[in-house]
């Protein structure tokens, strides 16, 4: 049997990637795998300082099939992820699999990926499995993830709850054309810390659509860019490239937006959020596992920051933006309960 | 039904339903259905009794220590009968007797309440990080 080495394919200072506060180390000798891998990664531009827990991935081609993950902690479109006594296992739709091996202090995940996904360029499902690393790393050192976004001016933050395609990016942008700063469009890492909710950025990239430039010119024109994923019209665009004051690290917020974009509504209304629906609101923003060990750190982490949080209801039209005088209002109510 | 059950019988909630304390009451979500529920404080200190295993003859015994009202025996069956609806409790594995009673008696009795979430967690989701309802690709 021969067993192979791993080779290095890239200099030593672009095998490692801070991903918040992750530090992954990336092992491949496939140097395709590693590029679609880094390309991932590289996302996350925002460095943390360190100490940053240790996660290794080790990745390679393989068309061996195996089992599916039974999907006991995780059923997500594309992947199932089951419980292992001291790790998880995860395999998606067309074959790539990962195994982790938890340490006390970082996580061992053994990727394999199959020819068929490399060589058609589907990142999406390598995209699923590094979300699921990441996921597992920020959780299992203290961090709730979040699929939201949050913006800060002075004293005032604020969280924006939306599902995909609910205008989370559009508010956020309209904000910072207005001074705000952010922390991020859709993801975002949440813990309490000394009683109060205290959020961080991942990463400082927008995910804006073409069209966006009607509403806001300084984007200029977005069509030259890639897509950032074949299923959506959507670029990826660094924040300081349009809005220089923009980047924003950690702030404590003390509002929380439940945004609603609909088609049937001419003007936005914006509307006060009882205690009840601030929870349902951060709770629908936050992937919660199967797993009861797991999930009750979640719950009690969301419950305790919706607890700190004050709430509106934003229903905005489809064409919200064209006028943003709304912004006014939205603005002084939210220093308002800030 | 618990109603049809015998009152010594000892139920406990699911393993997989995780409760939450909070300032208020507590919240309480069935990993297998997604729904989620929030308990006042009375609530709680009533479900509470199911995180060790219970019957429902010290359930009712704890609600009198408590001070609660004949008017309340309603609103305790209620929640009782909704936690038995919606199976978030089970009969009990544990032997019988032998675990304490959480000490809740310095809690202003208050009629118990229980609701439940409209709208369940996604069970699919887009991915690790993204709860949403999956696109149709």
């Amino acid at each position: 049997m021969t067993v192979a080495r791993l080779a290095d394919p890239r200099p030593d200072q672009r095998k490692r990637f801070s991903c918040g506060p992750l530090q992954l180390t990336l092992r491949t000798d496939d140097v395709e795998l590693y590029d679609k891998i880094a390309e991932t990664l590289g996302l996350y531009d925002f460095a943390w300082r360190p100490p940053r827990r240790p996660v290794r991935i080790f990745a390679r081609r393989s068309n061996v099939p195996s089992a599916a993950a039974s999907g006991d902690f995780l059923r997500c479109s594309r992947m199932l992820v089951e419980r292992l006594p001291a790790g998880l296992r995860a395999s998606t739709t067309s074959g790539a699999r990962a195994t982790a091996k938890f340490r006390d202090t970082g996580e061992d995940w053994h990727v394999t990926i199959p020819d068929s996904l490399v060589a058609a360029g589907m990142l999406e499902e390598i995209e699923d499995v590094l979300s699921l690393v990441l996921t597992t790393g920020w959780r299992r050192g203290g961090w709730t993830p979040i699929h939201g976004a949050a913006a800060v001016k002075g004293e005032a933050c604020v969280l924006i709850c939306a599902p995909t395609g609910g205008g989370k990016t559009t508010l956020t942008a309209a904000l910072v054309r207005r001074g705000w700063q952010v922390l991020g469009d859709d993801k975002l890492l949440l813990r309490m810390d000394n009683g109060r909710p205290l959020v961080a950025a991942l990463l400082h990239t927008f995910n804006l659509h073409p069209k966006t430039r009607e509403w806001f010119p300084e984007v200029g024109d977005l069509e030259h860019l890639p897509r950032y994923s074949v299923w959506t019209e959507k670029r990826k665009v660094s924040v300081s490239s349009i809005w220089s004051h923009a980047p924003a690290q950690s702030a404590q917020p003390r509002v929380l937006i439940a945004l609603q974009r609909s088609a049937e509504i001419t003007e936005v209304v914006v509307s006060p959020l009882d205690d009840r629906k601030v929870l349902e609101a951060l709770l629908r923003q936050t992937v919660i596992p199967s797993d009861a060990a797991t999930a009750r750190l979640i719950v009690s982490t969301v419950a305790q920051a919706a607890a700190m949080l004050r709430g509106l209801s934003v229903e905005v039209p489809t064409d919200a933006y064209r006028d943003p005088a709304f912004l006014d209002d939205l603005e002084t109510r939210i220093e308002r309960l800030a | 039904m618990l109603a049809n059950e015998p009152l010594n019988e000892r139920y406990e909630l699911r393993p997989d339903v995780v409760a939450t304390v909070l300032e208020d009451g507590a919240v309480l979500l069935d990993l297998e259905t997604k729904y989620f529920y929030r308990l006042n404080r009375t609530g709680w200190a009533i479900v509470q009794l199911f995180e060790l295993g219970t019957t429902m003859d010290e359930v009712w015994a704890h609600c009198r220590s408590l001070g609660a009202p004949g008017a309340d025996d309603a609103a305790v069956t209620a929640l009782i009968t909704e936690l038995s609806r919606d199976n978030l409790i089970e009969m009990s594995r544990v032997p019988n007797g032998g675990l304490p009673i959480p000490d809740t008696t310095d809690q202003p009795w208050s009629t118990p309440t229980i609701e439940r979430q409209a709208e369940p967690l996604q069970r699919v989701i887009i991915s690790a990080f993204d709860p949403s309802v999956p696109l149709v690709e």
